[in-house]
């Protein structure tokens, strides 16, 4: 086992740098982060203009720089963004905010998920279960930003006037100027993670729940469980202790697999919702041409989906035994 | 064992929530104190309900945050941030509502030519005039403010070098309340200087001594200045999300009435509507689009104002283009442009006051404006295709074609995603259409457009567009104009990206620049735009508006659509209880 986490790793490295080098010199290959310092009115001079292009190293090969950038993030260095600011310390600030939005979106979502696919399987083909179907595929198909849109109107903004206070947030991760107890900040952040948190979790759930229904359906065929009605268990045990558990083993790997595609996909749920994030931190990499940003960002990123395809390998193998066999 | 399992991954899920909330957020709050901040207005006194009262807050949605707070860099030198230093920074002269400029009289007691040859200009500083931590306003700030923007020193990062680069010397007397601004050639555009005045002493400090290095690096990235000279100071700068302003203590003029001006920087425009709906922000200053304005415009207790701002949207013509080069075709273009059509189905929706723009230089609301286009005001396909016959091309059909040069189709590329401009565009498409004049839509995503107008290698021969459709900054003080419509060596960009090239331009610019008398610079201003009008290498097409929704509650606003921004006079707001 441990043979194959470090088999694992090694490969993953190795392919992390590969990529590295494809979106450093695509990137830069993109455009010149110094154009809109030309299009200025009135312009600015010409010396500054180079002498921005000698502090963010542009003077030199893209080799030359590539090299340098790889030897600095073996320390986890990420370099200095085009503005001259470390790069490591917005990463990190964005990271957890975005870490805090797909962390609760996956459990909600796992929640959701877990519950649809066991109430569908359990009444397949009834009315329930054509209703969950229906509504899977429809939030599937939904676009976050419309998602987004009905839920500030209907989730915060008619909530908040019932209420007749702000407790649900349309924009930003916390209020500005927050300055609160533990508690304090924690509800603060939650009122701001609702709506973001829904909207992700509504469209990750539609996938995993189908999966969750068609993996009890099978349990629920199984032969073991047949035994336990045949033994006499109460529907609830049968369904629950002797189904969900072993029907929650394909799900977990997938849920774990697709950790780093929620994070990733977060970009847009992040834009909507106004929070300043990872999602937003590669848009403004991309958009300057800012190539230590945006490679910072993959390589968070692939890190993330690393360790959790790995996690998802192993949880195979320590939640089912014939596997380990 | 299954069970242990279980709760270990459900504990694991947990904990990792745990740890996402509580970190990743800057706890630093270097001026915030007291209990969670409310984000709604909030009136602060016992004057009666519906009276305005001493006190509250208001949240301003700015989402372009700064890069760095020294505006008088390149690096920093954002129009976004000009709005929130108007009320922080001291400035000699201002720009109020209506375009005028005129002498900041809490910073200065008189601004005067005392000669004019050589030029020199006499600012004498109001003795009450401070900086935030007591040191007053000298000759000394105005002298750092000359040393490091005139260019002589290559390490130092300025926005320009305009007018500093003809400055001889600065000297101070009467105890440095008096300031001596002695130019080696004369500078019509000398009220445009020492804006944004920043404190020598400690920007020297900054620096570890080295002003130059505290200019530079002083105030980038999170050092948000912790001085001020002007109604309000920042307070509590957290990156990517706000920035406070807050009343300034020494401040020597008329008191602010507001406790706080929170400016948030995480909310994007199509934000907007919902968090002044949910009583998020108080206002915002989005550029403005149609369903935007039409969502705002819905919302109970939220007024707005549109106004005419210093910005213009044109379309430049790419000389390089072989059809392009014909002056024929470009006065074609333009005589096939119905522009008052335009007009009516972008800006003119927002607001009946928009007009077509008859000038380059100067902006229909300005005191200096005359209309040189009128040759051009009205749609005239006849007279169009009679030009492009003249120029030897053949209209009998759609699109029509130059024996040399084939078909008279052109790109046009803006800044993609502006919905604003992707509509001018397509109404532009179908008027030339009628022309027999074939435009194809080519954009690209927001600054790389750009790119294609400016490109890298600032050679003209690598421009990469045929008609270009975005917007140039007007100003006051249009003496920066010279480089749109020229460059010393031809074969480079630089500002100029149509590439075009008249001596007579550069004459008079640089008439204009030494003419000290302001009716006759502005007049030599216009007889530019009247050259200008000639050669054709641009059209302007309208001056754009600047969209203010802002809370009802918030009494006292008032847009300054130039360079200052809404917040000019925010000392003077105060909030309805």
């Amino acid at each position: 086992m441990l043979g194959f986490v470090i088999r694992r790793f090694i490969v993953s490295i190795i392919v992390l740098f590969v990529a590295s080098v494809l979106i450093y010199f695509t990137v830069t290959s993109f455009g010149d982060p110094l154009a809109e310092l030309r299009s200025r009115n009135p312009p600015v001079p010409e010396a500054v203009i180079e002498q921005r292009r000698k502090d963010i190293g542009l003077d030199k090969p893209p080799v030359e720089r590539y090299l340098a950038w790889a030897g600095d993030v073996v320390t986890l260095d990420f370099g200095d963004d085009l503005r001259g600011n470390p790069v490591n310390e917005v990463l990190w600030r964005r990271l957890g905010r975005t870490l805090r939005m797909v962390i609760a979106s996956v459990v909600l979502s796992l929640v959701l998920a877990v519950s649809v696919g066991v109430l569908s399987a359990t009444r397949q083909y009834s009315k329930t279960d054509y209703f969950f179907t229906f509504s899977g595929f429809l939030f599937l198909s939904m676009p976050v930003f419309w998602l987004a849109a009905l839920l500030k109107e209907f989730a915060a903004i008619r909530f908040n006037n019932l209420v007749g206070r702000t407790i649900i947030y349309t924009t930003g991760s916390e209020s500005p100027r927050l300055d609160a107890d533990f508690w304090g900040r924690m509800a603060n952040y939650a009122g701001h993670l609702i709506l973001p948190t829904i909207a992700l979790a509504l469209i990750s759930y539609a996938a995993w729940s189908r999966y969750q229904r068609n993996s009890m359906l099978d349990v629920m065929e199984s032969d073991y469980v047949k035994l336990a009605r045949a033994k006499g268990a109460g529907r609830p045990r049968v369904v629950f202790r002797h189904g969900l558990r072993n029907a929650l083993i394909p799900l977990t790997t997938i849920v774990a697999i697709d950790f780093g595609a929620v994070f990733g996909g977060a970009i847009i749920t992040e834009q909507v919702f106004g929070w300043s994030a990872m999602g937003n931190l590669l848009i403004e990499g991309l958009r300057d041409y800012d190539v230590n940003v945006v490679l910072a960002w993959m390589m968070v990123t692939g890190v993330i989906v690393i360790i959790f395809n790995l996690i998802a390998d192993l949880l195979y193998g320590v939640l089912d035994p014939r596997i380990r066999q | 064992m299954m069970k242990s399992r279980w709760l270990r991954v459900l504990a694991l899920f947990l904990g990792l929530s745990m740890i996402a909330a509580a970190c990743g957020d800057d706890d630093d709050t270097a001026g915030g104190e007291g209990e969670e901040t409310e984000e709604t207005t909030e009136g602060g006194s016992d004057e009666g309900e519906g009276e305005a009262a001493a006190g509250g807050t208001v949240v301003f949605a700015n989402d372009q945050e700064p890069d760095g707070w020294n505006i008088n860099t390149a690096s920093s030198n954002l129009l976004a941030l000009g709005q929130l230093t108007e009320i922080v920074f001291p400035s000699a002269f201002r720009n109020t509502p209506d375009f005028e400029v005129n002498m900041d009289e809490n910073l200065l007691v008189s601004a005067e030519m005392t000669s004019e040859e050589p030029q020199t200009i006499e600012y004498v500083i109001q003795e009450d005039a401070v900086w935030s931590d007591g040191t007053p306003i000298t000759a000394d700030d105005f002298t750092m403010m000359w040393e490091m923007m005139n260019g002589s020193n290559a390490d130092v990062d300025t926005a320009t070098t305009a007018g500093y680069d003809r400055v001889e010397s600065v000297e101070g007397s009467e105890d440095g309340k008096t300031v001596t601004v002695t130019f080696s050639e004369p500078y019509s555009e000398w009220q445009a200087m020492f804006t944004n005045i920043l404190p020598a002493h400690i920007i020297t400090e900054l620096g570890d001594g080295d002003p130059v290095v505290g200019w530079n690096d002083g105030l980038d990235g999170e050092n948000a200045p912790e001085f001020s000279a002007g109604p309000f100071m920042f307070e509590d700068y957290r990156p990517e999300q706000s920035v406070t302003l807050v009343p300034n203590p020494e401040w020597w003029g008329e008191a602010p009435k507001l406790d706080e001006i929170v400016i948030r920087f995480d909310v994007d425009n199509a934000g907007i509507p919902a968090a002044l709906e949910n009583g998020e922000i108080d206002m915002a200053y989005p550029q403005p689009q149609l369903d935007l304005v039409d969502q705002i415009d819905g919302l109970e207790g939220i007024e707005s104002q549109v106004s005419f701002g210093l910005s213009f949207e044109h379309i430049d013509f790419n000389l390089q283009n072989s059809h392009l080069a014909k002056p024929e075709v470009r006065k074609a273009i333009a005589l096939a442009l119905d522009r008052e059509d335009l007009v009516a189905r972008t800006v003119g929706q927002f607001s009946d006051e928009a007009e077509v723009l008859q000038n380059r230089i100067w902006l229909n609301n300005q005191p200096q404006y005359e209309e040189h286009g009128q040759d051009y005001a009205a749609q005239d396909i006849e007279a169009a295709q009679g030009l492009l016959e003249e120029a030897g091309y053949d209209c009998s059909s759609s699109p029509c074609t130059h024996p040399e040069d084939g078909e008279l189709s052109l790109r046009i590329t803006t800044t993609g995603g502006n919905q604003l401009r992707e509509n001018t565009q397509l109404v532009i498409q179908n008027q030339l259409a009628e022309a027999g004049i074939a435009i194809n839509i080519d954009n690209v995503e927001g600054g790389a457009a750009f790119e294609r107008f400016f490109p890298e290698s600032n050679l003209i021969a690598d421009m990469d567009y045929d008609i270009a459709l975005f917007a140039w900054v007007g100003t006051p003080f249009p003496s920066s104009n010279k480089a749109l419509y020229s460059n010393p060596d031809p074969t480079l960009v630089g500002s100029n990206n149509t590439g075009y090239q008249n001596p007579a331009i550069v004459e008079i610019f640089d008439q204009a620049l030494v003419e000290t008398d302001e009716d006759a610079a502005a007049a030599l201003y216009n007889q530019a735009d009247e050259i200008l009008w000639e050669d054709m290498p641009t059209v302007p097409l309208y001056q754009k508006p600047t969209y203010l929704p802002y809370r009802s509650s918030v009494q006292g606003v008032e847009d300054n659509a130039s360079t200052a921004g809404p917040l000019w006079n925010a000392y003077e707001w105060t909030v309805e209880g």
